[in-house]
């Protein structure tokens, strides 16, 4: 373990999500070392040429989206939608409560674009669902979704 | 701790979860008394993913429409049978009690 990134290590405030930039290696975003460092109580560097050089601002990003890009191009919406992507653990969960939507993905921008993918299925189905084929609580989801997609 | 994926997709299988076909990512949706409800389970299209970790507990809680981790684990490794399972939903607003 490289001396300097302990010594960072044990001075700072170090839960979170890291990046890291090595010597002979260059991370330059959410390397799956940082994210295996998060998951201890305290970070110990596993590469000795690894050194923390920034604190990821990635542990909470709130966004309000008019539009979403899916396979069948970018749709605008009816009303923003309020996406939150969240770490936790290893992975980065993104995530709407109102449609009942979330994703997982190893980086934010993996679980963002698994969000869109999963959205736009959801969107299929529920358009393609009647009423009668529902229980519950997926007949308000359909409302919604059947509203989403402004046309 | 993690359970393999295959583990928990044969145990939503057992307890009435069935895998919706088509798309990129494998959606298993709870059926009761033939109608789909909103309670599911998206597994993403993530690389070499195997075993569905601890760390995503919360995310499968919010889907599985429970209220704690217990209860999703109960649901996976089987003490909550079927009816227990509908027993909740159906308390929880979730689905209609008929």
């Amino acid at each position: 373990m490289g001396s300097q990134a302990l010594d960072y290590a044990l001075q700072r405030q170090t839960r979170g999500t890291f990046v890291v930039r090595g010597g002979e290696k260059n991370y330059t975003e959410h390397s799956p070392l940082a994210r295996c460092n998060v998951r201890s109580e305290f970070l110990v560097l596993t590469d000795e040429h690894a050194l923390v050089v920034e604190r990821s601002p990635w542990t909470m990003k709130t966004e309000f989206l008019n539009n979403l890009p899916l396979e069948r191009g970018r749709v605008e919406l009816s009303w923003p939608l309020k996406i939150e992507t969240a770490l936790s653990g290893d992975y980065f969960i993104t995530s709407n409560d109102d449609l009942d939507v979330r994703s997982y993905g190893n980086t934010p921008e993996e679980s963002r674009q698994n969000f869109c993918e999963i959205f736009e299925e959801m969107l299929d189905l529920y358009n393609n669902s009647k009423d009668e084929e529902l229980s519950g609580d997926a007949i308000r989801l359909k409302a919604l979704f059947d509203k989403i997609i402004k046309s | 701790m993690s359970i393999s994926i295959d583990t928990i997709k044969e145990s939503l299988r057992k307890k009435g979860f069935v895998e919706t076909e088509g798309g990129k990512h494998n959606k298993w949706f709870f059926y009761h008394n033939g109608k789909r409800t909103s309670a599911h389970i998206v597994f993403s299209r993530t690389p070499k993913m195997k075993n569905f970790d601890d760390s995503l507990l919360n995310f499968a809680k919010s889907e599985l429409k429970l209220k704690t981790n217990g209860d999703v684990k109960d649901l996976w490794n089987c003490p909550m049978s079927r009816e227990q399972y509908v027993e909740k939903l159906i308390s929880y607003g979730v689905i209609d009690g008929e």
